[in-house]
């Protein structure tokens, strides 16, 4: 390459440079710039570093203790071959979907900022490319190295193990394979977006070939299940089909390469190493060498993301859902509706069940299915015995996290105080609609999980697990009660310091709301040994006036509540 | 006004623009002389936003031919973009960089770092940006996003320049510091190629207007061959001109009167 080539080829990266540079540098002083954004990062910094510490120590080979995610224990159920098994499914199913979705979606993700001011500029499209490759590679490295450190270590150290060296195999292995599937779907990506007639048919035919691996894989699995019964064997002989074998072999040595601290390394694994390096660095040169508008197929998906990201970061998940009812093309209600019931406040609540109906079918669709498979999961490693001395817990647990979902929705039906505080309706049933249908969800949440435990777990089949169900609504009623007091004190969902602090506040209501139960629970069941149904009286009817105490404290801070002045 | 010109410093030909199976463009051919300001007038969906993106190279045309100054895009897309500037429809500057960052960033993508500091001083006190110069661009009102926008569409030597709505959330001042550097680029014989939803803005600005439908070209001339083509007389407005145009599209054809 010439002198002034290269020259050139740096005069166009220095300002790509500078952009990032400048970027970076600026949001760490953005971080430092007021105390409302310095505290949280101080906390989230101290907190990391700790962390970071303690991971030192365990690559460092201090002594071994008890915990490590229960590494051990795992391993005496589940072979390092299932765990294999297991990797490889996951790694050719998550591949298989992202190239699978590059046919139609776009799979390169630039800010709206690059969109406005940088893709109009005279900077070759190759060289933005190029810049963005590598800016996404390293982030795909950090967190792979991130993942391992802070995650990777201490299992590995609850197995008297190392991370180093053999940790590092399987670092490289999974960039390297990242790197390799993510350019082949920006890859296809451009090829498909403006392909052809004659290439859409090639589209087909790749996806079609895809599909049959996969469904070849399913079908050796069954067979085998029907066969022999095991479904350890069934989901190995499945992962080891030849098909499979073949179409995913670069998914199968990641695979085997990211356990390689579990093992000892072959030769055949360092081939394999070296050979998902020169995929990765093929398929770069190859995303590369594509004369294909870059640009265009970003479009899209960018905008997209980028209406996303604001959502989440501002913690604004209605905002989020809402994008998403839209993306699907949702405009007009269709299907069943929860038919209209009540007045005044009653209504409201009608309308929150409603909106939740709408917007969150998955999230429903997903209370139905995931406690079967939580309890399925579970009932497999934990004796039935201590599961029945647990239900109360788990329970009183489940309730907890549910609640605090709560408290987006409430921050969510801010967004409308003007509505609401112009109604001829009392501040404290307003507070009181929004508890009753947090509480609600949280008990068909609750339900489905008792549902599971009685079906799955015939042990459990008793009167603790259906007083403890009777009683999850009414908890839910009190925690949900006090996680909507620091919403309305903090609405902003825009403002980080303002979403730390309630959350952190939230929680600690939380907290003081389930004490009462707890006590009871532990004094009158424990200690008293009532009856479980006269102790379930006493449990609801304090949840109901701890509720009570919290609607009123709500109801009066959203009678002062200024919707102006967000 | 038209007939003054004397050369095309944009020429657009046989533009067609596919998204997926969707028509967005439908092979649209149109001029712009040196010194010559036209507006692209059309309802949402006419293709206003999509023609100056092909043009900019952001989206690739299915079909046709764009060439600047003598510069075919598709042969020479970094001499084409050189030569234009590109203010978007609601921009979104970079929210990390300062004001003074935004300008020079640009500025180095374009490598027209001579005279940058004096250039880019006369900007942002032109769009009142100077106090703002060391605060970041997050920190902005829309208005002062969209000022910035323009300031960076002026940093560097354009020959043509591709306006998309740019007086929406404008204060009065910057709508008409913009309006003068308009006359300012038209005076040194620039191309500028508005896409507007404000008639009065294409009215008053205008030295040529094309009215837009479903991607094709419903109309195209001053404002006096507008009205003769609506059969208007002289008081009757834009608007009406535009209403009708767009209205009796559906059954007329594509008519050229420049």
């Amino acid at each position: 390459m010439s002198s002034s080539l290269l020259r050139k080829r740096a005069d166009q990266l220095k300002p790509l440079i500078y952009l990032e540079l400048r970027q970076f540098l600026n949001s760490i002083k953005n971080t430092f710039r007021t105390p409302k954004r310095l505290i949280p990062a101080l906390f989230i910094g101290a907190w990391m570093f700790s962390w970071f510490m303690q991971m030192m120590l365990f690559v460092g080979g201090a002594t071994p203790s008890r915990r490590g995610f229960g590494m051990t224990a795992i391993l005496k159920h589940v072979p390092v071959e299932m765990i294999i098994a297991g990797t490889f499914i996951l790694l050719s199913f998550g591949s298989l979907v992202v190239v699978y979705q590059a046919f139609s979606s776009g799979s390169l993700i630039f800010s709206v900022a690059h969109i406005d001011f940088l893709f109009p500029t005279p900077i070759p499209r190759r060289t933005v490319l190029l810049v963005k490759l590598i800016k996404d590679y390293l982030k795909y490295g950090f967190w792979v190295a991130f993942f391992f450190i802070f995650f990777g270590a201490p299992a590995l150290w609850g197995l008297n193990l190392s991370l180093f060296p053999y940790g590092l195999v399987s670092i490289a292995a999974l960039v390297a394979y990242l790197l390799f599937v993510v350019n082949v779907a920006h890859t296809v990506n451009l090829i498909f977006t403006f392909g052809f007639e004659r290439l859409k048919q090639a589209g087909a035919v790749i996806k079609v070939a895809l599909l049959i691996g996969l469904l070849s894989a399913v079908a050796f699995g069954i067979y085998q299940y029907v066969q022999t019964g095991n479904s350890y064997v069934s989901v190995l002989w499945a992962a080891n089909s030849p098909v499979v074998k073949t179409v995913f072999a670069p998914a199968d040595w990641c695979s085997v390469l990211l356990l390689s601290p579990l093992r000892a390394m072959t030769p055949d694994d360092y081939f394999h190493l070296a050979a998902l390096w020169i995929l990765a660095v093929m398929s770069f040169a190859l995303l590369l060498s594509r004369n294909e508008n870059i640009y265009e197929p970003s479009l899209g998906v960018s905008i997209k993301f980028a209406k996303r990201k604001v959502a989440m970061r501002s913690g604004d998940y209605t905002g989020v859902r809402l994008e998403r009812m839209l993306e699907k093309g949702a405009t007009s209600a269709g299907g069943f509706a929860i038919p209209p019931f009540g007045k005044g406040a009653v209504a409201l609540l009608w309308k929150s069940l409603l909106g939740k109906y709408r917007m969150s079918r998955s999230q429903l669709l997903l209370m139905l299915v995931l406690p079967a498979v939580v309890v399925f999961i579970i009932q497999k490693f934990v004796p039935s015995s201590a599961l029945l001395h647990n239900i109360p817990f788990a329970l009183l647990y489940i309730t907890f996290v549910l609640s605090m979902t709560a408290q987006p929705e409430m921050r969510a039906e801010l967004k409308h105080a003007n509505i609401l505080k112009a109604m001829p309706i009392a501040s404290w049933k307003v507070m009181l609609a929004q508890a009753l249908y947090g509480a609600t969800y949280l008990g068909a949440g609750v339900i489905m999980f008792a549902i599971s435990m009685w079906t799955l777990v015939p042990q459990t089949r008793g009167d603790l697990l259906v007083i403890c169900t009777l009683a999850s609504p009414f908890i839910g009623f009190a925690c949900v009660s006090a996680t909507i007091i620091p919403a309305i004190l903090y609405p902003d969902t825009r403002d980080v310091a303002q979403n730390y602090i309630c959350n952190l506040l939230g929680f600690a209501l939380v907290s003081i709301a389930i004490i009462p139960t707890l006590v009871l629970g532990i004094m009158l069941l424990g200690i008293a040994g009532i009856s479980y149904y006269l102790a379930l009286m006493i449990i609801c009817a304090v949840n109901v006036i701890v509720g009570a105490a919290g609607i009123s404290i709500a109801g009066a801070v959203f009678g002062r509540f200024d919707p102006t002045n967000e | 006004m038209s007939g003054c010109v004397e050369a095309s410093l944009l020429r657009v030909e046989g533009l067609v623009k596919y998204y997926k199976k969707t028509l967005a463009v439908d092979e649209l051919s149109f001029e712009v002389g040196n010194g010559e300001i036209v507006g692209l007038l059309g309802p949402n969906g006419a293709g206003k936003t999509t023609i100056l993106r092909c043009i900019t190279g952001i989206v690739q045309m299915t079909d046709g031919r764009v060439e600047i100054d003598g510069f075919n895009l598709s042969t020479n897309e970094e001499d084409v973009k050189r030569r234009i500037a590109f203010v978007p429809e609601v921009p979104t500057p970079y929210e990390m960089l300062t004001v003074w960052e935004h300008l020079r960033f640009i500025a180095m993508a374009y490598q027209t770092m001579d005279h940058f500091e004096e250039r880019a001083e006369a900007l942002m006190r032109r769009f009142d940006l100077y106090e703002k110069r060391n605060d970041f661009v997050l920190s902005l009102s829309k208005g002062m996003k969209q000022k910035l926008a323009i300031a960076c569409a002026f940093v560097h030597d354009a020959r043509v320049i591709l306006l998309d709505e740019p007086l929406i959330g404008i204060d009065p001042k910057g709508a008409r510091e913009l309006k003068d550097m308009i006359a300012d680029a038209k005076a040194a014989g620039g191309s500028i190629l508005i896409s507007t939803h404000m008639l009065d803005t294409a009215e008053h600005l205008c030295d040529r207007i094309i009215i837009l439908r479903k991607g094709n070209i419903v109309a195209e001339g001053s404002l006096a061959e507008l009205h003769e083509r609506a059969k208007m007389g002289e008081d009757a407005s834009l608007e009406d001109v535009f209403l009708t145009l767009t209205e009796e599209s559906g059954s007329v054809e594509t008519t050229n009167l420049s």
